[in-house]
């Protein structure tokens, strides 16, 4: 654990010492609170959690596109892999650098939370459980984005590809409802029928955000929890196994 | 080269497992999911009555909700929905964009968005008007519309799935309140809402019928104002003494000529006024906040910590004159410093121990009387026999609920926009009512705390407010980050 800490400092340092990471805040508050605070009218936090939780979207892969791209590139990544620091070490202490980040972002929206507070009786249950579901949102897009940035070299190419594949798994559920009508549409095989329902249960599963709105509604389920959870484990696990592969 | 390839397939083959072992996680825990609402009002928790009636479905029902994919409405019907069918096995339901799926929406002749209920042959539509209600705004401007949704899928499941209706005969001819009248001293609000859990509800006068219909499961006298004829006050007396079962809503100096009667049953309806200045609501003792009696009709009120709010009430206690074999219990008293006024005409009251009545005083009371004792049932196996009594009981006893406030349930008190409702702290007036009827009625099972609006809780700022608070978040605090990352910017190029 101790050469994990070691890695997430560094990462830590250097993600809060860098310019780019305040200039992404700047321009997160600056948008969000342009687009909440003039139409805010009720004592709650469920706007600003679901403008959070979409703005997350485009922002996590420009945190995480440094994570392993950046090692690759500037050649930093034989180093680190001939250290006594396992691949499971470095990937647990990149991604906490990364939440530690997501996290103060996600602390900062609290000026939010503090309006409310002042001008209104808000119902605090919601409010608190939307956090933690944005913290595990945030998780589970930070997993995904470390992934894809143990791929390449290319920092672009990383945050291009962290941002597609959280769209794709975000517009998956879209599919959802084709797929319901093409249900709809086998009246005569009862097979071909119970195939596309199975297809329409996965693909409902799958949506990243639709995994979170209970959160936002004061709900937790533990559903949705072992769903992030097991997101992000899975996606922290094949990244170690990309860099053990690497190793060899 | 092949300690490469071993391990490139070692590592497949773990990534496979690692996807597997997700797959089974997410798998087991959607199959028995754990779920905690931890809004203050349970907004995500089904109400207590749509869980009784979706765990009491026999029949399989189906609902098909008509809207458009991914917008607010269908977010929010999908969102109830769900939670109906996590309840009930025999609820299923599927969202439909009538866009996409016009076939469907033409074959079940739905012309606009909104669910339709279907449990075997019969169908019923609920349409957006009864899931949106619209109110107006006490503050001024526009009021966001209440999420009434619950309660008219719930009633609409209930009209699907009951196989009878009861009727509820409400008592006309002296100055009651009307059961389906939108005044402030009606009770439409609660005739809508008995209507919506299926029970027909009709007006009778006794002074032109002179008898109580035999459809009639319960009467009810709303307030009424005037004097009860000498042949209504027979008729009462011969319907009750066989079975009846009634509701008196009595309002304090009102002389009905029902206080003899009700003195027959052991309930003694005082000649005064209730003051409480232990516990009322604002700044006037004559509106007491009173505490709930331990009671079938109060028990969910009780567990639920709802409040009931009176608006000017007259005593209504049990007395020891009751016939053989009849129960009265109180069902809402005020605190001990609360007393029965029995000058009505003093500016000034004061408790007067020789001619008021001292607290704590009684301001509803419940009688029964078992017409089937309890104990008459002779079968062997003794939990039959008292489950057995228990019904038959219900089914042939009189019952009789009086309250001493007539405002309680009125629309003045239970329709009213919801903050208001809020700020009165009456928000267990209708279930008090509700569950009171349901109790006569024999539909014990209905006995439960209805589901609310979804409340709206406002911010309340003025516009400078508004716009201090918009140059600090839009243009302070980036700037501030923006200026921490400029000077990062600049140390590490001066370095």
């Amino acid at each position: 654990m101790r050469n994990a800490y070691y890695i997430f400092k560094k990462d830590v340092k250097s993600l809060f010492m860098s310019p780019l990471a305040y200039v992404v805040m700047a321009v997160f508050f600056c948008v969000s609170s342009f687009l909440l605070v003039a139409g805010m009218e009720e004592a709650s936090m469920r706007g600003a959690f679901g403008l959070i939780a979409t703005m997350l979207i485009f922002i996590m892969p420009f945190l995480t596109m440094r994570s392993f791209a950046e090692e690759f590139a500037s050649g930093t990544d034989e180093l680190l892999m001939t250290s006594p620091v396992t691949s499971g070490q470095l990937v647990a202490g990149k991604f906490m650098a990364v939440m530690a980040l997501a996290g103060a972002i996600i602390a900062l929206s609290g000026q939010y939370a503090l309006i409310i507070g002042i001008y209104g009786d808000p119902d605090w249950g919601p409010a608190l459980t939307g956090y933690a579901g944005l913290l595990l949102l945030s998780g589970a897009l930070a997993s995904l984005g470390v992934y894809c940035s143990s791929l390449t070299r290319s920092q672009p190419a990383a945050a291009v590809s962290a941002f597609g594949l959280a769209l794709l798994l975000i517009v998956i559920r879209a599919a959802q409802s084709a797929v319901d009508a093409l249900a709809a549409s086998f009246t005569g095989s009862a097979a071909a029928e119970a195939v596309a329902k199975a297809l329409s249960s996965v693909l409902e599963a799958a949506g990243v955000l639709d995994h979170y709105f209970d959160f936002e509604k004061g709900v937790i389920d533990s559903t949705h929890v072992v769903y992030y959870v097991a997101f992000i484990l899975l996606f922290l696990f094949i990244t170690a196994r990309r860099l053990d592969s690497k190793r060899f | 080269m092949k300690k490469r390839s071993l391990n490139r397939i070692n590592s497949a083959v773990l990534t496979f497992l690692a996807v597997g072992i997700a797959f089974m996680a997410y798998y087991v825990a959607a199959r028995n999911p754990v779920r905690k609402d931890f809004s203050e009002m349970g907004l995500n928790t089904l109400s207590d009555k749509t869980t009784a009636v979706l765990r009491t479905l026999e029949t399989d029902v189906e609902a098909k909700a008509f809207f458009e994919t991914g917008s607010i409405p269908a977010s929010m019907i999908e969102d109830i929905l769900k939670e109906y069918a996590r309840v009930s096995p025999k609820f299923m339901f599927e969202m439909i964009d009538p866009a996409a799926r016009p076939a469907e929406a033409r074959k079940l002749n739905v012309s606009d968005y909104g669910v339709v209920f279907i449990a075997g042959d019969k169908k019923k539509n609920v349409g957006m008007q009864d899931i949106f209600k619209f109110s107006y705004d006490p503050y001024g401007g526009e009021a966001p519309p209440e999420f009434t949704g619950e309660q008219a899928f719930t009633n609409a499941i209930i009209a699907l799935t009951s196989k009878e209706q009861k009727t509820l005969c409400f008592l006309e001819g002296h100055g009651e309140g009307g059961i389906d009248g939108s005044g402030g001293g009606d009770y439409g609000a609660v005739g809508g809402m008995l209507e919506g859990e299926n029970f027909v509800v009709k007006t009778i006068n006794l002074a032109v019928e002179k008898k109580v219909p035999g459809e009639c499961s319960a009467i009810g006298a709303l307030g009424p104002q005037k004097m009860f004829l000498q042949p209504e006050i027979e008729v009462l007396k011969g319907y009750l003494s066989n079975g009846g079962r009634a509701i008196f809503l009595l309002e304090p100096a009102r002389e009905t000529g029902l206080e003899q009667l009700l003195a027959e049953w052991g309930v003694s309806v005082g000649n005064d006024v209730v003051i409480d200045p232990g516990r009322f609501f604002g700044e006037d003792p004559l509106a007491p906040i009173p505490e709930l009696m331990p009671h079938e009709i109060t028990s969910k009120l009780l567990e639920s910590r709802l409040t009931v709010t009176l608006q000017g009430a007259r005593s209504v206690s049990p007395s020891g004159s009751a016939q053989d074999g009849v129960e009265v219990a109180s069902l809402l008293k005020t605190t001990s410093k609360g007393w029965g006024e029995t000058d009505l005409k003093t500016a000034r009251p004061a408790f007067d121990a020789a001619a008021d009545l001292e607290g704590p005083v009684s301001i509803g009371a419940a009688a029964e009387k078992r017409l089937v004792p309890k104990n008459d049932a002779q079968d062997s196996d003794a939990d039959q026999a008292e489950e057995d009594a228990a019904e038959s009981a219900s089914e042939i006893s009189t019952r009789i609920v009086v309250f001493g406030d007539a405002d309680f349930p009125s629309n003045s008190l239970v329709s009213m926009d919801g903050i208001i409702k809020q700020l009165m702290g009456g928000t267990g007036n209708a279930d008090l009512f509700m569950n009171a009827t349901a109790w006569l009625a024999g539909e014990e099972d209905m006995i439960v705390i209805r589901p609310r609006p979804v409340d709206f809780r406002p911010l309340e700022m003025t516009a400078q407010q508004r716009g201090s608070l918009f140059i600090i978040c839009v243009a302070l605090i980036p700037l501030a980050l923006a200026a921490a990352g400029a000077w990062i910017w600049f140390r590490r190029r001066s370095k």
